[in-house]
């Protein structure tokens, strides 16, 4: 459904007790369909396993569109993530940069306090690799996630 | 919930859709859908507080 209305930009999903299972199905439509500009996950059950799951998807874009303009990889960490993905089947469902849409800009995940220090690694890794799904990604809202010290290390 | 799904999806100018604690379920999704499949102008969703939708359906 969110895949198929390509005028969507900005999707509010807060407070509706979404587990890191459910919240996987937003991965593919978030990543792929490149429309989606705003993402709010605010207060749910979402850990940091989702938003590893997430920075893996996302070095797949970039996988796929650095080859499509033969640029090549630049980056260890992405390299490392492929390396891990490689045989996945959602390596066949990637896509390519589509003119006007830019990707996530705004990701909300206040509330999510089980997101802890592996989900702020995730993201310290996500926003490092070159991605079609992030290249325009300017907020990311972090508040009462239950990030420690070694977290915010990883983000600095 | 169905009817006025129904009623939105006429307005072809429709670009925000607030629809926050409302009680929607993975039932309301097949005229949410259709909602969805006419409102080509729709940018701005909010379904938050809607405890009983899953993001299986959604997606």
């Amino acid at each position: 459904m969110l895949l198929q209305n390509k005028s969507i930009k900005s999707i509010a999903l807060a407070q509706n007790a979404m587990s890191d299972s459910t919240a996987a199905f937003l991965i593919e439509p978030t990543v792929r369909s490149l429309n989606i500009e705003s993402l709010k996950l605010d207060s749910n059950s979402i850990t940091g396993v989702w938003l590893e799951k997430l920075a893996k998807r996302v070095a797949l874009v970039g996988f796929n569109t650095l080859s499509h303009s033969g640029s090549g990889l630049k980056s260890a960490t992405s390299q490392s993530i492929l390396a891990t993905e490689s045989g996945d089947e959602s390596m066949r469902l990637g896509t390519s940069p589509t003119s006007g849409n830019n990707g996530l800009i705004n990701l909300g995940l206040e509330g999510n306090e089980q997101i802890s220090d592996r989900g702020a690694e995730a993201i310290a890794n996500m926003i490092t690799i070159k991605s079609d799904a992030t290249r325009s990604l300017k907020m990311i809202n972090l508040n009462q996630c239950g990030i420690g010290n070694y977290g915010f290390s990883k983000l600095k | 919930m169905s009817h006025l799904f129904g009623q939105l999806g006429s307005l072809p100018s429709l670009h925000t859709l607030v629809l926050s604690q409302v009680g929607l379920t993975d039932a309301s999704l097949p005229a949410f859908t259709r909602l969805l499949d006419k409102a080509n102008n729709l940018k701005k969703l909010n379904i938050s507080g809607n405890t009983g939708l899953t993001a299986n359906g959604l997606t």
